[in-house]
């Protein structure tokens, strides 16, 4: 049980990584560093689109191997309304989001019946089968794609004025600001009780149902929600890119992304944001092993697998338990601190991420039966 | 290490203030001599004679990001080979621009077939102050990385074909390839070819699902049709194909005499091999631009194989043209060319026009070096292998080659463009 | 002439469910005894693949590179197992990752060793089988042949002898397996043994045929989880069916409509199949029907 000078201390603690995270864009922002901006915005939007998966798998349980399928259906539907419909680009963005919006809801429905490997199988199918038709469609480009035209505005603060589509800091300002926003909103959602039901479903979806969560209902608003940010992510890839292709999003793009959130941590808010970080400095700027660097990535992969499963948050958060258990027992002599609940600490992570290693799905059918 | 690069780029800036102020100085002293007049010693690959010393060359950095790794790994291997040629040999030949001697520091990335990876390259070529890029080669990974650098002050250079990439002309573009789309453009064209010479009954068109693979089945049943050669069979294959019996059984089934390909040897030789031992051996087959002879390499049965070549078929020792890349070639990597080798040509010919056309312009400025690599004149350039004209978007084109087999005998024959 | 095509479609369809059952049944051992998807599997058919072409620079000749890449293939899925798999029983879902990194590890392997060219292998049979307007090269029979074989001797060995019966009853309960005194972890690491020597040996099958370059397993294990899916995950007969069904009606896909529209139809088909049927095409596909 946290008393009231421990939540307001965490408060205080969660207050500063947000203020950290902002002086951090903005000295980011301000480089005139052309590596350092470019490296900063395509973390910025692999992050946002990791997340979409650390919402629906990290704490929602489910493993899905949509979220590539629906940022091609984001970042298409915009360049589609831009660039044939000629539509400003925010309400192209908003019309991305409403794609993004109904597929994801067809694809949860149509799934919601599944859960575990078949689940998982049943979301590589979509987005393989999106990803299939997009080259027979001539308003898509076919095969060649399209341009994708991203002309968000201009940003005027006082005497600063910042284009948010240059690649000298405005996008970089604004993937950066999006993904902020979007961390900001899924924190308050797992705290929130919805957030806390999402959990509950995950741990333990029979006990969940007895306490009156409608499990279905959950996973649906969670894989819609996920559907959301990936379309929104999507659009921003796009727009880094400025066109798009089918073979962007295949199943390679789909390894990527799992790579970075087990990388970072599932079930940690600034999981996807570390697995981002190194995928994106490895492949873009380190080019370490230029050629190894996708078996670079397997390898860690497995390593992480074997050793850290809960990722590098998981190891950050553990390491800060072992310190507070230890500091803890020393004031209190022998007897030992209770109640911690892992990744609770100030490291930014959410206060809700897995207890244990097995977040996986259950080979179970029919996700009513929970156990094999 | 932005100290280094501060000072990397101060002596830069020294050293160009110098040779201006050189050439003006020496413009003042002799009136009649121009510096930029060509001289009568070529730079030619196989004399390596230069009338001034470069016994401390300043460097030129020169940025390169090709597909080493990836999708079009082979392709890009062959490319990055080109490259480096064609820099050894400008380099031992010395690049003098207006009497300063000079070489290229080339720096070559791989960009992995990604236009993710490509723009980061770019970015980091832009950070490095480089005034000149090679590739990529691709055109769906140029696209993203030719947008990411523009309005900046770099000259580049690339091979490839896809449009819509140049929306409005750019001077600091320099891009060597043939047409493929439309009327004008080389598939077209090659169908019209194709009908002449084989009269086919009817056609069969079958390639891969790639922006490419649908650019050639547009154009040739555009050609087609003007030929009036009707078209029975025009269908794709997803990526990474092997088995085409399915496609093989279809095909045989609308007997067509003539059947089209494509577009990389990777698919074409499966594709012939299986054809023979279906018993599908009457037809004339083609491979579509991209593929080369060797996919003809080791099958039996078939008497008929053509192929068009992009830049100019480097196998073919009794072409003068490419005796000089040939030689080259054989004296760096110790074998001729095949014909898969093409692919190193037009980067080739880039690098060595690129050394010349800053002696011809008398300055490593991008600006003033594209505008004489614009220069028509074709004594300026008297070691390319391909001869350029510039279409109206001053886009550098050359006459493809259409290349027949029959029975093992290869002849080559120009492709005009119309 | 139309019965040409469909004849040929059904030869055709024969071979590409060959190859298809093959990666299936791999995929349906391992996820019905390990209870591991292992997405690496498309590698060790490449891998395969890859090791016979190496083998025939050396000069050695394909029969006597069968048995080799067979042996080494399941001696390395052993080690797999043992190293890697063994240690994440207790969580599915870290097996199913830890197979994504292999594939990235072995394709880089494999490029690294062999480069992105495309290489043929000096084909083992040459003949072309002639039944009336109907061509049937030798080689592609090899295929259906050796994967008919691999089939009887599968079922024999899983139904008559003693290792097989403990390989299902792992498969159906492994504690009451464990406790009956049958060595549950060895009989796991032989499983998948098994299901690597599967793998390379569609591997092996298809260098008979078609040249070999990196991407000549993509397709078939795109296929392979399909058919998984399709004939019932842990089933080996519904792996054969499915591959059967899917198999003939490509190459019937392929022969009278448009190969883009099969590629979109299969996909559908699975979500459909998943949708109404997940268990697959055999009903009782995760009681271990093995």
């Amino acid at each position: 049980m946290t008393s009231a000078a421990d939540r307001r201390q965490a408060v205080r603690k969660s207050g500063l990584v947000w203020l950290g995270a902002a002086v951090v864009i903005v000295a980011v922002g301000r480089s005139s560093n052309l590596e350092i901006l470019n490296v900063g915005a395509l973390t910025a939007i692999w992050a946002l689109w990791s997340s979409s998966l650390n919402v629906v798998w990290g704490y929602g349980g489910d493993f899905s191997m949509a979220q590539i399928g629906l940022g091609a259906v984001g970042a298409y539907m915009e360049a589609v309304l831009v660039t044939h419909y000629g539509w400003p680009f925010w309400a192209a963005l908003g019309g991305a989001v409403g794609a993004a919006v109904v597929v994801g809801f067809v694809i949860g429905v149509v799934a919601a019946r599944l859960s575990g490997f078949y689940f998982s199988i049943m979301t590589l199918a979509f987005g393989l089968a999106l990803l299939a038709l997009v080259p027979t469609l001539a308003i898509t480009g076919q095969s060649t794609g399209l341009p994708t035209n991203i002309a968000p505005g201009t940003i005027r603060i006082g005497g600063l004025e910042w284009n948010l589509a240059s690649r000298r800091g405005g996008y970089f300002l604004l993937c950066a600001l999006v993904l902020v926003v979007v961390l900001f909103l899924v924190a308050r959602l797992v705290k929130s009780p919805r957030g806390r039901a999402m959990v509950a479903v995950r741990e333990d979806p029979v006990l969940a149902t007895s306490v009156a969560i409608d499990v279905g209902r959950t996973r649906l608003v969670a894989f819609v929600l996920g559907a959301v940010i990936a379309g929104i992510a999507g659009v921003l890839y796009g727009g880094y890119l400025g066109f798009i292709f089918p073979s962007l999003f295949t199943f390679s793009a789909i390894i990527t992304m799992i790579v970075q959130v087990v990388l970072g941590g599932r079930g940690f808010l600034i999981g996807p944001l570390i697995g981002a970080a190194i995928y994106v400095v490895l492949t873009d700027w380190v080019r370490f092993g230029g050629q190894y660097s996708d078996g670079v990535f397997g390898l860690l992969l497995v390593v992480i697998i074997l050793f850290a499963p809960k990722g590098l948050c998981g190891l950050g958060a553990d390491a800060i338990d072992a310190f507070r258990r230890r500091r803890e027992a020393g004031r209190a002599g022998t007897s030992l601190a209770s109640g911690n609940q892992p990744g609770s600490g100030p490291t930014g992570t959410g206060p809700i991420a897995p207890a244990s290693d097995d977040v996986g799905p259950h080979h179970s059918v029919v996700q009513t039966d929970g156990t094999r | 290490m932005t100290n280094t690069l501060r000072q990397q780029r101060g002596a830069r800036r020294a050293t160009v203030f110098i040779a201006l102020v050189g050439l003006l100085l020496a413009a003042c002293g002799s009136g009649s001599k121009s510096a930029s007049a060509p001289t009568s010693a070529p730079t030619s690959a196989s004399t390596g004679a230069s009338t001034v010393s470069c016994a401390s060359p300043t460097s030129i950095p020169i940025g390169a990001s090709v597909s080493e790794t990836g999708g079009a790994a082979d392709i890009g291997q062959v490319w990055a080979k080109g490259i480096q040629l064609a820099v050894d040999i400008a380099n031992k030949n010395g690049i003098i621009v207006a009497g300063k001697c000079y070489n290229f520091s080339l720096s070559e990335q791989d960009d992995a077939t990604s236009p993710e990876v490509a723009i980061g390259i770019y970015q980091k070529f832009l950070q490095n102050g480089d005034k000149y890029i090679l590739g990529p080669g691709v055109g769906t990974v140029f696209t993203a990385a030719y947008a990411s650098a523009k309005g900046d002050s770099v000259l580049i250079m690339t091979p490839t074909s896809i449009g819509s990439v140049t929306t409005g002309y750019n001077p600091l573009l320099f891009q060597t390839h043939i047409t493929d789309a439309g009327t004008g453009g080389r598939v077209y064209a090659m169908a019209g070819a194709l009908a002449a010479k084989y009269k086919p009954t009817s056609v069969a068109l079958l390639e891969s699902q790639d922006p490419l693979g649908e650019l050639h089945e547009q154009g040739l049943t555009a050609g087609f049709k003007n030929a009036n050669v009707p078209v029975v069979y025009a269908q794709y294959f997803p990526a990474g194909t092997t088995d085409f019996a399915p496609y093989i059984a279809a095909i045989k089934s609308k007997n067509p005499s003539l059947v089209i390909i494509g577009y990389l040897d990777t698919y074409v030789h499966p594709f012939l091999q299986q054809a023979v031992q279906a018993g599908f051996t009457s037809p004339v087959f083609v491979g579509a631009p991209g593929s080369t002879f060797a996919s003809i390499q080791g099958i039996t049965g078939i008497s008929n194989y053509a192929v068009s070549i992009t830049t100019r078929a480097v196998d073919n020792a009794s072409d003068p043209q490419v005796a000089a890349f040939r030689a080259a070639w054989t004296a760096q990597f110790g074998s001729e060319p095949n014909s898969g080798d093409f692919w190193a040509l037009s980067y080739f010919d880039d690098v060595l026009m690129l050394s010349k056309a800053m002696s011809v312009a008398g300055s490593i400025d991008p600006t003033a070096v594209a505008t004489a690599l614009h220069s028509t004149a074709s004594e300026s350039y008297p070691d390319r292998t391909l001869n350029l004209s510039f279409g109206s978007n001053n886009i550098a084109q050359y006459t493809p080659q259409m290349g027949y087999w029959l029975n093992g005998q290869i002849t080559y024959v120009n492709l005009p463009l119309g | 002439m139309d019965v040409n095509l469909f004849l040929q479609s059904i030869i055709n369809g024969l071979v590409l469910a060959s190859v298809y059952a093959l990666v299936a049944l791999g995929l349906t051992l391992v996820f019905g005894v390990l209870d591991i998807v292992n997405f690496a599997q498309g590698q060790l058919l490449l891998l395969g693949a890859y090791v016979v072409y190496g083998l025939s620079t050396k000069g050695v000749g394909y029969w006597t590179a069968l048995p080799i890449v067979l042996v080494g293939s399941a001696a390395l899925g052993y080690g797999l197992d043992s190293a890697l798999f063994a240690r994440v029983r207790k969580t599915p879902m870290n097996g199913l990752l830890i197979s994504i990194g292999l594939i990235a590890i072995f394709g880089d392997v494999v490029q690294r060793v062999w480069g992105p060219d495309q290489y043929d292998v000096p084909q083992p049979i040459t003949t072309v089988i002639t039944v009336g307007s109907v061509r049937i090269p030798g080689a592609r029979l090899l295929i259906v042949a050796v994967t008919i074989l691999v089939l009887i001797a599968l079922t024999v060995f899983l139904r008559l002898s003693r290792p097989g019966a403990a390989i299902r009853a792992v498969a159906q309960n492994s504690e009451a397996a464990a406790l009956m005194g049958i060595p549950v972890e060895r009989y796991r690491h032989i499983a998948f043994a098994v299901s690597a020597a599967l793998a390379s040996l569609g591997g092996v099958l298809l260098v008979a045929v078609f040249p070999v370059d990196p991407t000549l397993s993509d397709s078939p294990l795109l296929k392979g989880f399909i058919v998984l899916i399709l004939g019932g995950a842990g089933s080996p007969l519904g792996a054969v069916l499915g591959a059967l069904v899917l198999g003939v009606s490509e190459a019937f896909g392929i022969g009278y409509w448009s190969a883009s529209g099969t590629q979109v139809l299969e996909l559908v088909l699975l979500i459909v199949i998943l949708y109404f049927r997940p268990t697959g095409l055999i009903r009782t596909a995760h009681e271990a029907t093995l």
